[in-house]
């Protein structure tokens, strides 16, 4: 349970930390998105699908669409990504990067799936599709970022004496 | 029971949580318009978030931008006072200008109650010596004037033209010493000329026994087919009457600010 709230305080920050980024950024990161990932690489799925479908309300919750889209669409990716955890090297950023991209690609479709399929939104697809590559690129940036403050941060534990 | 669902419980969780994803999510669709708890939670928690990243930034921002981040500063600065001289000299033409257009409305007002056909001109220049009461228009021979001429002013007669040149007049004022003009007392009808002083004009011929008392109105009587009838020379500021005398002394205040005259009306006779 204090790991599940932990993650949605964490969600929460980062959330706000979206909203509060400026519009007239063409694309902005999936922090959330991230998130999500980072709980199919590392935690259960007892507690890592509600962290998921909690987190997706709560960008739901900050963002224009209907509640539980974003709900569905993180529980789908967290457990296509808890599916193969198993055989990934947790410790690699490299990989990290490269489930990043293949992340951002998957959200990608099964939104573009929900929307198209369940909700019958227009042409949103095309707008997901036209912006696909710059949200990738912005997304590996974010993590890299996310990656190299980690690595500082591991350092200077290390570092500090006992 | 219990052991098959504890052998079977992450795949039936999954499916668990698939099935309560799209429940809410489908739910959702048909009663988007409503806030949910959760939402309204959500709004709640991260509304103090927001507010403090946002007043942090924009404090931040100011300290970077007012008192780190002065590279472009003079420059800018020097473009700002060049762009405010700029502005200031034409914030300055578009006042004049207003005011140059309530000048020119009212004169077109005066243009239409006129009878004779008119001709706008701008006064140029004044008299080289402070004795005589003349002004120069730039209107002359070019535009149809000659000497003779009446020139008025929407709050008043102005004068008449003395000298042309083809592109400018000398127009000589009611106040000049020169200048005599026939006149109606408006209230009364007492006839009187009308001579200039300098700064005012006096009342000739105003006979003793005649009705004037301070405050009348004087206006042009139309006689020496200069000025037409009806037009405003002042009012009367002083209005003395001396037993002895045949006459007397009337001082007239005229209603043009002369010192102020800028823009004037010429009256063309018809075969102009």
């Amino acid at each position: 349970m204090k790991t599940l709230l932990a993650y949605l305080a964490l969600g929460l920050l980062l959330a706000v930390a979206e909203t509060l980024l400026p519009s007239a950024l063409a694309t902005k990161p999936h922090l959330l998105l991230l998130l999500v990932m980072m709980l199919g690489v590392q935690q259960k799925i007892a507690v890592g699908g509600p962290a998921a479908w909690l987190l997706g309300c709560l960008q739901d919750s900050l963002s224009g669409t209907c509640l539980g889209l974003h709900g569905l669409v993180y529980l789908i990716l967290y457990l296509s990504l808890r599916s193969v955890a198993g055989l990934l090297n947790r410790e690699s950023p490299v990989l990290m990067l490269f489930l990043v991209i293949s992340g951002t690609l998957l959200q990608a479709l099964i939104m573009i799936f929900t929307l198209g399929f369940l909700a019958e939104h227009g042409t949103y697809w095309r707008q997901i599709l036209a912006g696909l590559p710059a949200q990738v690129l912005v997304n590996l940036l974010a993590a890299l970022f996310f990656l190299q403050a980690s690595f500082l941060l591991h350092r200077a534990r290390r570092r500090r004496p006992l | 029971m219990l052991e098959l669902l504890r052998k079977y419980r992450s795949p039936l969780l999954v499916v668990f949580l698939i099935i309560f994803a799209l429940l809410v999510y489908s739910s959702r669709l048909r009663k988007q318009p409503e806030t949910t708890l959760f939402e309204k939670t959500i709004l709640q928690l991260a509304s103090p978030l927001q507010r403090g990243f946002d007043f942090s930034t924009a404090r931040l921002g100011g300290i970077w931008s007012h008192y780190l981040w002065l590279v472009d500063a003079r420059e800018e600065n020097d473009r700002l006072l060049h762009e405010n001289r700029r502005l200031r000299t034409h914030l300055d033409q578009v006042r004049e200008f207003q005011l140059e257009n309530r000048r020119l409305r009212t004169l077109l007002k005066l243009r239409r109650q006129l009878p004779l056909p008119t001709l706008a001109a701008r006064v140029v220049a004044e008299d080289a010596t402070s004795l005589f009461q003349t002004v120069i228009i730039d209107r002359g021979l070019d535009d149809g004037l000659r000497e003779g001429l009446a020139v008025v002013a929407p709050e008043g007669v102005v004068g008449r033209i003395i000298r042309c040149s083809p592109r400018q007049s000398r127009v000589l004022l009611i106040t000049d010493a020169s200048s005599a003009i026939a006149v109606l007392v408006q209230r009364s009808r007492a006839r009187a000329v009308g001579r200039g002083r300098g700064a005012t004009l006096t009342l000739d011929f105003a006979l003793a026994q005649e009705d004037i008392v301070t405050g009348d109105r004087i206006i042009t009587s139309g006689n020496g087919g200069i000025f037409p009838k009806g037009l405003t020379i002042g009012t009367v500021s002083l209005a003395e009457v001396n037993t002895l005398d045949l006459f007397q002394t009337v001082v007239v205040k005229p209603a043009v600010n002369f010192s102020r005259l800028e823009e004037v009306l010429v009256l063309l006779d018809q075969s102009s």
